[in-house]
């Protein structure tokens, strides 16, 4: 019996250490079960590093890890129990906070579990495992080199900046100082412990950062890019829509079509209409997301109503054979609203992409944000921050899924400049539908596989011309019961012709007049 | 349906087919205008009979010279007419100015009947009849204090009479002086031309009716002697005597050769209470001869009394009807759900009601103008709207005055 007892705890124990690191992708209720806490000491606002923490945020969010936000000065007024996470990421933004937040630095110093450190003055007993030195740059420009990127714009300005001068562990991306042509790591990871001195919002910076936090949290999977396309409403220019759809299908290149929700009058022609540019798109290489409606009492969409408001407008998307795959918010908005937002707007979706706020203040107002993680998200980039720099001659792993997003653009001249600049970039641009996705309703269950669309499981045929039956004659108000219509319809039409025949006879009648006034009156 | 959906369809059916019966009238008119030009000029033959032009006035010193220095200048024989002017309890200086009258014409038949308090002031009817008693014609003409006729007004009505005993009574046209003194009399003198050529004329061609004016007309002695003269209760007498005259089984002729012209009311308050009093006489007169709508000594006149109880009954208890309901449809305080109007047929209706009172202006001299089409718009949305307003208030002080068993009373219309 005790033979046995042992065999099996040595294959338990062998089998854990052969297994792969955990993926802390998981729907997870809270943070603290098994998440990332992400403490930062300020947002530094008004500073070169502004959004940063943010950008962590959407980080995190993008690759279905659940964070909880917390900022240092609170954390030393009530404490945590750190051990409730895998991970911990600190951001340093203020020298002159180094020295304060002991607490925290206490606590710290006894977590066992990952720890990554954001900006400079690493703590000392994990710089020490590092074998980490530091240095500060000169005032002078970065560039940063990371996975397809080249000499990406980094710091744009002349500051000065801490850099890794030496240390032990996996390097990731290179920052240049063109100047003096110093080079360093953008970050480092040995083990769970990882650093990255200077880390600011950019789309550059967050893949650099991006590529550290996969390796940090034991991550697996290929990121992809994909062109998303958002700001699109039905009083857009459905026409222009329609033409996009054509050039990117031309262009042989796959897109996303980010769609603004309607939750009013979903049976105007101006909503068909609107549907059916979507089904057109979706026919030539597209594929739809959702946009996250915008939570306020003046817009008349509140917190109580917000899931039947969302699962109306996807119930008559699926009626109509459109497939929308994930959800878009602002990440301010998402934040803002917490697990309402996420269980309730965005409950039907499994995928999702924030875009930057522009606004990293609402942080300071903000308590837990939204823990709830999605299966398959992307990192909202830029491609002006990108794609100048994307050298697509050489295949290359990323570590998250990319969403290059557009505002949608307002002149077709604008558009096709934009898709000239994308296919002569040779991005591998990939579609999103080939992927497995899923958004279910009560109702519907809208999904996709290897590229075909389906809807309750029954595939959806992708038409491809624009043609939308709009009656013309289409009441926007209830006119209700109107009495006696066909009699007045049929009077109105006996009396015009009546008026119409008096005045031609009158017209007769006129002009055999002038001539008699004439001859009597005017000879 | 609604209650007011019921109202509002006979409302609506009401005024759309009077508006019908209108540009009827108007075509027949302009046919009858037509003819009449056509027609060679009737001239007097034989001899010219004994006519009795009688002048109704009180307090008329400001126009009745000149009226009756018109009435002297008839192309007839002089000595085969007479003017009685009924000088009607005037506190005025009418009676010195036409003493003087009658010494200036000496030599001619000019009767001036001055009456007081006592022997008359009873109104129009009452003076008219007096004078009657004082003819010696076997025609009475009546001409208004304010009355200035063409020289050939006179010859023209005897000479209709004398060519159609069928005729009872033969009527001329008025025109207005004073058409330029505002833009009220520029409506009335477009209105008194259009109801002439589509109502009169119009209803002469279709129906071979007409109704006395009250002035520029001829009648016949022996059938005012037979109807007893005038109606002293009527305030409308013109439309009581026409009304007589075709019971009798005459019938009254419009000849528009004939032309006199007259001063009307230059401001609305004047105005408004002629044509008041003239909506109540005509009141007066189609209710007093209502049973004869469905007695067989009706026959003559039933489309006269049809045709003014549509107008002063039916058109305008419509119009105040469609007009209150709509009202209080869009203030919330009744529902109709009654199919919505076609605003094309309204403009269409406003468009045939320009057009087809400018053709009836074609007819007289001087009056084929843009001005005159742009008034004819400008009436519509004005001064035909005030008609509403006459026609309820007449009614309204007829029902008051048949209420309390009011006497009829006369009112002196502003001279200028």
């Amino acid at each position: 019996m005790k033979r046995i007892s042992a065999a099996a705890l040595a294959i338990t124990f062998v089998g854990l250490l052969l297994a792969k690191p955990a993926m802390l992708r998981a729907d997870t209720a809270s943070g603290r079960d098994g998440g990332v806490l992400l403490v930062y000491d300020s947002l530094a606002l008004g500073t070169t590093m502004e959004g940063n923490v943010e950008a962590l945020l959407r980080l995190l969010a993008a690759m279905g890890v659940p964070a909880t936000l917390r900022q240092m000065e609170r954390y030393d007024e009530d404490g945590d129990d750190l051990g409730a996470y895998k991970g911990i990421i600190a951001v340093r933004n203020d020298p002159e906070l180094q020295s304060g937040y002991t607490r925290f630095a206490a606590d710290l110093s006894r977590f066992p579990g990952m720890y990554l450190h954001v900006g400079p003055d690493m703590p000392a007993f994990f710089a020490d495992q590092l074998r980490l030195e530091t240095a500060i740059s000169g005032p002078e420009s970065a560039r940063l080199s990371v996975g397809p990127l080249r000499l990406a714009n980094f710091a744009a300005g002349a500051e000065r900046m801490t850099y890794i001068a030496k240390a032990s562990g996996k390097a990731y991306g290179e920052l240049l100082w063109p100047g003096s042509e110093r080079k360093a790591p953008f970050g480092i990871r040995e083990g769970g412990i990882g650093f990255v001195p200077a880390f600011r919002s950019g789309s550059a910076s967050e893949l650099a950062m991006a590529y550290v936090l996969k390796d940090w949290l034991g991550l697996s999977g290929e990121g992809k890019v994909y062109l998303l396309y958002k700001d699109i409403y039905p009083f857009s220019d459905l026409a222009l829509l329609a033409k996009t759809a054509d050039t990117l299908y031309s262009a042989g290149i796959p897109f996303i079509y980010a769609v603004q929700p309607v939750y009013m009058n979903l049976g105007f022609p101006a909503m068909q209409r609107y549907m059916a540019v979507l089904e057109y798109a979706q026919a030539h290489n597209g594929t739809l997301f959702a946009g996250a409606p915008v939570l306020s009492p003046v817009a008349g969409i509140q917190r109580d109503t917000l899931k039947e408001k969302t699962a109306l407008f996807l119930n008559v998307l699926a009626e109509n054979g459109l497939v929308p795959l994930g959800v878009g918010a602002d990440a301010g908005l998402y934040w803002s609203n917490g697990a309402s937002f996420a269980e309730t707007g965005m409950e039907p979706f499994n995928a999702m992409v924030l875009y930057p706020s522009g606004n990293p203040a609402l942080l300071m107002h903000v308590g837990e944000p939204a823990c709830r993680t999605f299966a398959d998200s992307l990192l909202s980039v830029r491609w002006d921050e990108l794609g100048p720099y994307w050298d697509a001659r050489k295949p290359v792993s990323l570590p998250v899924d990319l969403a290059m997003t557009f505002g949608f653009p307002a002149v077709e001249a604008e558009m096709e400049g934009a898709v000239r600049e994308l296919r002569d970039s040779w991005l591998p641009f990939a579609d999103y539908k080939a992927g497995r996705h899923e958004t279910r309703t009560a109702e519907h269950a809208m999904a996709s596989s290897d590229g075909i669309l389906t809807v309750d499981g029954r595939q959806i045929s992708l038409r491809g011309n624009v043609s939308v039956d709009v009656d013309l004659e289409y009441q926007y108000r209830d006119l209700g019961q109107r009495s006696f219509e066909r009699l007045f319809t049929v009077q109105n039409y006996f009396y015009m012709t009546m008026i119409v025949a008096s005045l031609v006879l009158f017209g007769v009648l006129m002009a055999v007049g002038y001539r008699l006034y004439k001859s009597k009156f005017l000879k | 349906m609604t209650a007011a959906d019921i109202l509002m369809v006979i409302a609506v059916f009401c005024i759309w087919s009077l508006l019908l019966v209108n540009v009827v009238l108007i075509i027949a008119g302009y046919w009858y205008y037509m003819k009449c030009e056509r027609e060679p000029e009737q001239t007097l033959t034989g001899d010219a009979p004994f006519v009795s032009v009688m002048v109704p006035a009180h307090n008329e010193a400001k126009v009745i010279v000149a009226t009756v220095e018109s009435l002297l200048a008839f192309d007839y024989p002089q000595g085969r007419y007479e003017i009685i002017v009924i000088n009607d309890n005037s506190s005025d200086d009418s009676a010195a100015r036409l003493a003087r009258l009658q010494e200036k014409h000496a030599g001619r038949n000019l009767i001036v009947l001055n009456t007081d308090s006592v022997t008359g002031g009873k109104g129009k009817s009452n003076a008219l009849n007096i004078g009657f008693r004082h003819s010696r014609g076997e025609l009475i003409a009546i001409y208004d204090a304010d009355n200035t006729p063409e020289r050939k007004a006179l010859p023209y009505l005897v000479s209709e009479l004398l060519r159609d005993d069928s005729l009872g009574a033969a009527i001329g046209k008025f025109r207005t002086r004073n058409r330029s003194a505002s833009l009220l009399t520029r409506f009335i003198n477009i209105e008194t031309l259009s109801f002439q050529w589509m109502a009169q004329a119009g209803r002469w061609m279709l129906f071979k009716l007409c109704t006395i004016p009250g002035t520029n007309f001829i009648v016949r002695k022996n059938i005012l002697e037979e109807i007893g003269g005038w109606d002293v209760k009527a305030l409308a007498e013109d439309t009581e005597i026409s009304f007589r005259i075709y019971q009798m089984g005459y019938r009254i002729k419009f000849q528009p050769k004939s032309v006199t012209w007259e001063q009307e009311p230059q401001t609305l308050p004047v105005w408004f209470k002629q044509r008041a009093r003239w909506a109540k006489g005509n009141i007066y007169v189609i209710v007093k001869n209502i049973p004869l709508l469905f007695d067989r000594r009706g026959k003559a006149i039933r489309f006269d009394l049809v045709y003014f109880l549509s107008i002063y009954f039916l058109l305008l208890t419509s119009l105040i009807m469609s007009d209150t309901l709509l009202v209080l449809h869009a203030l919330g305080l009744v529902y109709t759900t009654i199919a919505g109007f076609s605003s094309l047929l309204w403009t269409l209706a406003v468009v045939l009601f320009i057009v087809g009172t400018f053709i009836t202006l074609t007819t007289e001299k001087g009056e084929l103008s843009l001005s005159n089409l742009w008034l004819i718009a400008l009436m519509y949305v004005t001064y035909c709207q005030l008609w509403l307003a006459v026609a309820a208030y007449g009614l309204y002080v007829y029902l008051k005055d048949k209420v309390r068993k009011r006497e009829t009373k006369w009112y002196k219309t502003e001279r200028y």
